[in-house]
């Protein structure tokens, strides 16, 4: 827990200090935090998944700061993409119970 | 001010910021009480918020002045269908509840505002023109104190949640259904034994917990803001699930810790009128709701009795 704090700690710091640069204060929490989750979670809990979780999530909201210039679509589709993704990597298992009644019927 | 006079101010604002917390915390209540984690009510909310406005807005001509409390059944049908994704997820799919929450959450903020932006092309809406009107109760309000305190320009959607909450208590207590749902919230497989329709109950609730959580952000939008924004909604149903926590899963318990944080929201309002806040930084008073609601979670209140089965997916057959 105190371990996870600390993590969490730093990778604030690096977004107000690195990113950023200031801080905004807001009256609605940006919800990286909740991305952080979110990675984690597509990441499967292994150091090595969460690199590549964290790259995919990185790229999409980077390419968020385009999209209403270049294509004319609101930045919010990018967090319904995400939403989307943490919501199918969360029921993961009716796709492992599909695929196990398509690995029955093959050995039939 | 006199104190007299703080508080004819703060106890009416307590009760207006309280009852969207009421009827969030009693939805969540359904979904608790069966079984379902549902940290997804922000989400809900944002989605009740939004289709409350955007009903409002549209359909004022239609309608009148009846406008705002249809805007609060469109909303809750909505958050209602909304939220069978949370339970298709969380009941049928096994997903982790927690995380199912939290996609919910994202996307119903997602939506809003991309629907927002699609719709007005800016980043909030226009004011409503109707919003959830204030009225004195007849002859209840002529009594001295109890009148200019509870009973002087009052919003409507405050006694609903007032009576709602005692209508649950009647339904979780009292009632077949009430017993069933608590029955599939603390063991599951004696329920099914039992004959009970576990997935189906736990259906309901979940769907219940949405309208009521669209309710609850319908009448915020409609009595506080008059607009929707990305600000809105910012962690009232994240407030509304503490304080069914506070309330340790019982209605009324609930209603009174939703009422509590009402009054530290309206507290950190109204501070600059107040003698004796007027020299307490403001920011310190406008943390105080969320202060509050740590150490409500963090077990400020002992030992809290959540149903026992909260959390986990029914599996058939599992011991």
């Amino acid at each position: 827990m105190v371990i996870s704090g600390a993590f969490a700690g730093l990778g604030g710091a690096m977004e107000a200090l690195g990113t950023f640069g200031n801080v905004v204060s807001r009256s609605a929490f940006t919800g990286i935090g909740f991305d952080g989750i979110a990675v984690a979670l597509l990441g499967a809990n292994t150091p090595l998944g969460v690199i590549f979780g964290a790259s995919l999530f990185g790229s999409l909201k980077y390419g968020a700061g385009n999209m209403p210039n270049e294509a004319g679509v609101p930045i919010e589709i990018v967090s319904i993409v995400i939403a989307l993704i943490i919501f199918f990597v969360a029921s993961g298992y009716i796709i492992r119970v599909l695929i196990s009644k398509m690995k029955k019927k093959e050995a039939k | 001010m006199t104190f007299i006079e703080v508080l004819y101010f703060v106890i009416p604002l307590t009760i207006s910021y309280a009852a969207p917390l009421i009827f969030t915390a009693i939805g969540g209540l359904f979904s608790e009480r069966s079984g379902v984690v549902n940290i997804g009510l922000e989400g809900l909310m944002v989605m009740g918020a939004f289709i409350g406005i955007l009903f409002n807005l549209f359909f004022a001509e239609t309608f009148g002045t009846w406008t705002p409390w249809l805007a609060l059944i469109a909303a809750m049908l909505v958050a209602a269908i909304f939220s069978i994704m949370h339970a298709v997820a969380s009941i049928t799919f096994r997903a982790d509840q927690v995380v199912s929450g939290v996609a919910i959450n994202m996307l119903g903020i997602a939506i809003a505002l991309f629907s927002v932006k699609l719709i007005f092309d800016k980043g909030q809406t226009d004011f409503i023109q109707y919003s959830i009107p204030r009225f004195n109760v007849p002859i209840l309000h002529e009594i001295p104190f109890i009148g200019p305190l509870f009973f002087t320009g009052v919003y409507g959607s405050s006694f609903l949640a007032i009576g709602l909450a005692f209508l649950t208590w009647f339904i979780v207590y009292k009632t077949p259904f009430g017993l069933r749902l608590r029955s599939v919230g603390e063991h599951p497989m004696a329920a099914d034994t039992m004959g009970i329709n576990v997935t189906k109950i736990r259906y309901i609730a979940v769907i219940i917990s949405g309208g009521l959580a669209g309710i609850g952000g319908a009448i915020y939008s409609q009595t506080m803001t008059n607009d929707f924004s990305h600000s809105t909604i910012n962690g009232q149903g994240f407030m509304a699930l503490a304080a069914l926590i506070f309330g340790k899963w019982h209605p009324i318990g609930a209603m009174g810790a939703a009422l509590f944080f009402g009054f530290a929201q309206a507290l950190a309002i109204s501070a600059s009128g107040i003698e004796l806040l007027a020299n307490v930084p403001s920011v310190y008073l406008h943390i105080l709701p969320y202060v509050l609601t740590i150490l409500a979670l963090a077990g400020f209140i002992g030992k809290a009795n959540a149903p026992k089965a909260v959390g986990q997916p029914y599996i058939k057959g599992q011991r």
